[in-house]
């Protein structure tokens, strides 16, 4: 059964934080409704990007009701932030442990993100002002908390789209391209260091 | 769910640095999905599962008897390497004698496990089913929780009823 915790997200909008709530195991229909209220917004941004000539998300596809069959499986598990009834953020965890690829941890147990995605309207790139800001972060603080509770340490790992990988790359130790995902994407470890630093606002 | 988390100041500071980026993350193939509907289309019947059973099996046996790896690898007289493998390394097939050893010490059934193992095949459907039933509800976390006991429990009392005819391969 899902529980749900409290926690912030910043927006910029309305001062300073907002109340929300993460969702820490979310149903198929939830999956779907999240789909049905993202696709429109998503559909009215990349109009305005095309008209404006303007490049698209690498992700303007993905459909996350497609991915909720992988919910049938006790290997997948996907978290999600609630604010005012609309998700903001979900994130597909894989439940059987990853092998560490970084020296330091290597074949120790990592926590590996699916997917993980930001509400169309939290994103810079498809509209003028997002409504939130920090969704990201606190899906890798969930990740990173789970890591801990499944006795990973800490650690998780995710492979990054090449528009996303500044992003990761602040606080995780990029490993390159991966000749065995489909689309070579680079693989993104975060150690139990890397952990502490990012939990804590220090550099990585 | 374990509180790790940051404070509100370090949050502020995170959700600045995050503004502007994109933060979309995509996986690998997911499991038993596309991999398994390339077998598929190319008429293999795949054993991915049921070796993802035998391995899980293997390490979930060992806990809930409360064997440390090196005290299993001793008392079956295993390779400690050789039982990380089996544990962990789904491509690898353990030679008969090691399953035999290891079903006597985890108190397993020897031909359900010769099955599994992939050093032994069988007709009987139910055995490969109540595996992939298994590997589905599989979770690889440190301790077993209630969920994981009541899986493998549920999944040995299937292998010790099953009733298996197995060619040796």
């Amino acid at each position: 059964m899902s529980a749900r915790r409290k926690c912030h997200l910043r927006a910029p909008g309305a001062g300073d934080l907002a109340e929300a709530e993460l969702v820490d195991e979310l149903s198929k229909d939830d999956l779907i409704r999240a789909h049905l209220d993202w696709a429109p917004v998503r559909l009215m941004a990349l109009k305005r990007l095309h008209e404006a000539k303007l490049p698209w998300p690498e992700h303007w596809h993905w459909d996350w009701s497609k991915k909720a069959d992988m919910l049938d499986l006790l290997a997948y598990r996907c978290m999600g932030i609630e604010q005012d009834g609309r998700m903001q953020g979900l994130m597909m965890l894989s439940t059987i442990a990853a092998k560490g690829r970084l020296k330091a941890q290597e074949g120790k147990a990592v926590l590996y993100i699916e997917f993980l995605e930001s509400a169309p309207w939290n994103l810079r790139a498809l509209v003028e002002a997002p409504k939130f800001l920090g969704v990201g972060i606190r899906l890798l603080e969930a990740a990173i908390a789970l890591s801990e509770e499944e006795g990973f340490g800490g650690r998780i790992g995710l492979h990054s789209l090449p528009q996303s990988e500044d992003f990761y790359r602040k606080y995780m130790t990029d490993l390159g391209p991966d000749s065995s995902q489909s689309q070579g994407l680079r693989y993104f470890e975060m150690s139990t260091e890397q952990m502490h630093n990012f939990l804590e606002g220090k550099k990585p | 769910m374990k509180t790790v988390g940051m404070s509100d100041e370090v949050f502020r500071k995170r959700a600045a640095e995050e503004d502007g980026c994109m933060v979309s993350a995509i996986g690998l193939q997911p499991l038993f999905t596309k991999r398994e509907e390339a077998r598929h289309e190319a008429g293999e019947v795949s054993r991915e599962p049921v070796r993802l059973a035998f391995c899980t099996l293997i390490s979930y046996r060992r806990r809930a008897l409360r064997f440390s790896m090196e005290t299993l690898a001793q008392k079956a007289n295993v390779e400690l390497d050789e039982l990380l493998r089996i544990e962990e390394d789904m491509s690898y097939v353990p030679e008969a004698r090691t399953v035999y050893q290891l079903a006597n010490q985890l108190k397993l059934p020897i031909p359900q496990l010769l099955v599994l193992s992939g050093n032994a095949t069988s007709a009987n459907s139910e055995l490969t089913e109540a595996a992939v039933r298994f590997a589905a509800r599989s979770r690889a976390v440190e301790k077993l929780n209630r969920e994981q006991s009541d899986a493998l429990n549920e999944f040995v009392k299937v292998l010790v009823e099953q009733k298996v005819q197995t060619k040796k391969k």
